[in-house]
């Protein structure tokens, strides 16, 4: 019993602290490739809304939970900015993240006949591209 | 018939193991994450969890000992305590994590607020338990279930290659860098984990008491463990086959419970989603119903207590107390709000810790001539237990480690 309280309170305390304010390169880039990950899902989700398959109620809701994955991983990287030596690449992925949450705010409404569509799409690319350019500078 | 309803054991025991919050996650990821490579992980789980379920079944109704009365036996109290507290507190967190997966998928039906069709859906589960007879729930559940069928249809309508489909059998693959080799061993221990996860036999060794099962019921046990784990597979793979179509193209880490439902609809119109959701829904929900009264299936077993669903709530107050307890604090974790896929993400983990601890004793009880008479494990049965055995404890040893080291499965 004893063994095994130790081995839960050691284990908790590894897997809470491997998840440190200073992030690594390796950490970094996997920070960027969910960023871009997230631009890539927001196209999907256009292209859904286009082909007209979603319900209003699902297209509100899951345009709400990507907008909150956004500015989640948006305030994780400025957050972790503080003590990375790339704060500037670090700044303008949080800054793009940002600009996509915005966008998911406006999708969540959009219908498949929308005039506004392929601006928000040719602005989701643009976001993805700026991710793409800071990535490579890392 | 009344045959062709006892099915609804197996299929509801199996769509909440199998397809539940964190498999429909998890298996959407791998799949984006490594195409059909993890495809063998699937198929070794089915072939474990018919294994074992069959066996506690046959225990169940032999020996007339539900897996937590075996547990005690076996381990002793000490450590069937140990077994007891860690399995229910698995027991709640999963059920707590099932509770906000239904939240979600009525937020994205109905468009209210999600932290008041929370508690809602605590409520109504509630209700539904109290209200119902076992046979009612699992057929309820079970049947309702059925409609993620419509997952199985969207991935064969996206024309995946199945001759890569069929590659994913073998479990060498080539990964390039540590990282990879680390998250593709993360993603086997999870979904054979998942696959595995100790509610199932609970709840399914406690429903072969429920259903009052004789010896010359022993056939259709396995045909139930056998039909419920093989479309709880099938179901497995489509979302796999899905994953890997429709995200790891476009490079898509699908962490979200919605944008795998999605998936689950995507070369659809709108209805196909409807379905998909309900589909999502009754999965996740039983898994939740599981939970809870697994939890109270396995306190009362372990203390030899009254215990039943089919017995007047007062009649068993233990029991009643138990499951509502459960729901009562899951609900609690849920509303604090903790993410579901978090909490989903540690059950699975740890669960495979604590797993060998469940399916040892199952295993000795099963194979000893003394206690199982002329039911005994055939040696082929014994010798496969003792494999899986194996797996599964090399997996619980490999799990926390790969849990540290991948940050939880980030790519």
């Amino acid at each position: 019993m004893k063994f095994w309280s130790v081995f839960s309170v050691v284990t908790l305390a590894l897997v809470f602290t491997s998840q440190a304010k200073t992030l690594s390169n390796e950490e970094l880039r996997s920070d960027f490739q969910s960023a871009l990950s997230l631009a890539s899902e927001t196209e999907l989700f256009i292209g859904q809304i286009e082909k007209g398959r979603l319900l209003a109620q699902f297209q509100a809701g899951h345009a709400d939970y990507l907008r909150d994955a956004a500015m989640r991983h948006a305030s994780k990287l400025r957050e972790s900015s503080r003590d990375s030596g790339d704060r500037k690449i670090v700044a303008t992925c949080a800054e793009q993240l940002e600009s996509l949450a915005r966008e998911l705010a406006l999708l969540s409404t959009m219908s498949g006949n929308d005039e506004a569509l392929p601006k928000a799409r040719e602005r989701v690319e643009a976001i993805k591209s700026s991710i793409t350019a800071a990535r490579a500078e890392l | 018939m009344k045959k062709l309803l006892g099915v609804t054991l197996g299929i509801m025991t199996a769509l909440g193991g199998f397809v539940d919050l964190g498999q429909i996650v998890f298996t959407t990821q791998a799949g984006a994450l490594f195409g059909y490579k993890l495809l063998w992980t699937i198929v070794l789980g089915t072939v474990g969890i018919i294994l074992y379920m069959e066996m506690c079944g046959r225990v169940a109704v032999v020996a007339g000992e539900p897996v937590f009365a075996v547990v005690r036996r076996r381990l002793g109290n000490r450590l069937g305590l140990a077994t007891l507290v860690a399995s229910n507190l698995l027991n709640l967190i999963t059920c707590a994590a099932e509770i906000g997966g239904v939240a979600i998928i009525l937020h994205l039906l109905t468009g209210w607020p999600e932290r008041a069709v929370l508690i809602g859906s605590g409520v109504a589960i509630s209700a539904i338990i109290y209200l119902s007879k076992f046979q009612w729930i699992e057929r309820s559940f079970g049947l309702s279930g059925l409609l993620m069928i419509v997952f199985g249809v969207a991935a064969v309508v996206l024309h995946p290659d199945w001759r890569e489909v069929l590659s994913g059998l073998n479990p060498i693959a080539e990964m390039s860098g540590k990282k990879q080799v680390l998250l593709y061993a993360y993603f086997a221990v999870g979904i054979f984990s998942a696959m595995l996860m100790e509610y199932e036999v609970h709840f399914y060794s406690s429903g072969a008491i429920e259903e009052e099962w004789k010896p010359k019921d022993l056939g259709e046990n396995f045909m139930v463990a056998a039909l419920g784990s093989i479309l709880g597979s099938f179901l497995t793979i489509a979302l796999m086959v899905l994953g890997a179509l429709l995200f790891l193209p476009h490079q898509i880490f699908p962490a979200l419970l919605s944008t795998s439902i999605m998936a689950g609809a995507f070369p659809f119109a709108g209805k196909a989603l409807t379905v998909a959701m309900f589909g999502a829904l009754a999965c996740i929900g039983g898994a939740a119903v599981e939970t809870a009264l697994s939890g109270a299936y396995n306190i009362c077993q372990f203390y030899n207590l009254g215990w039943g669903k089919n017995h007047r709530a007062k009649d068993v107050p233990v029991f009643s107390v138990g499951w509502l307890g459960m729901l009562a604090l899951a609900l609690v974790i849920a509303v604090t709000g903790v993410r579901p896929l978090t909490l989903v993400n540690i059950s699975i983990i740890f669960g495979m810790v604590v797993m060998p601890l469940t399916y040892y004793p199952i295993l000795r009880t099963a194979a000893a001539r003394n206690v199982m008479g002329k039911h005994v494990n055939g040696r082929i049965v014994t010798f496969l237990g003792v494999v899986f055995l194996t797996l599964i404890t090399a997996a619980a040893v490999a799990a926390i480690p790969l849990m540290i080291l991948t940050h939880g499965g980030q790519p």
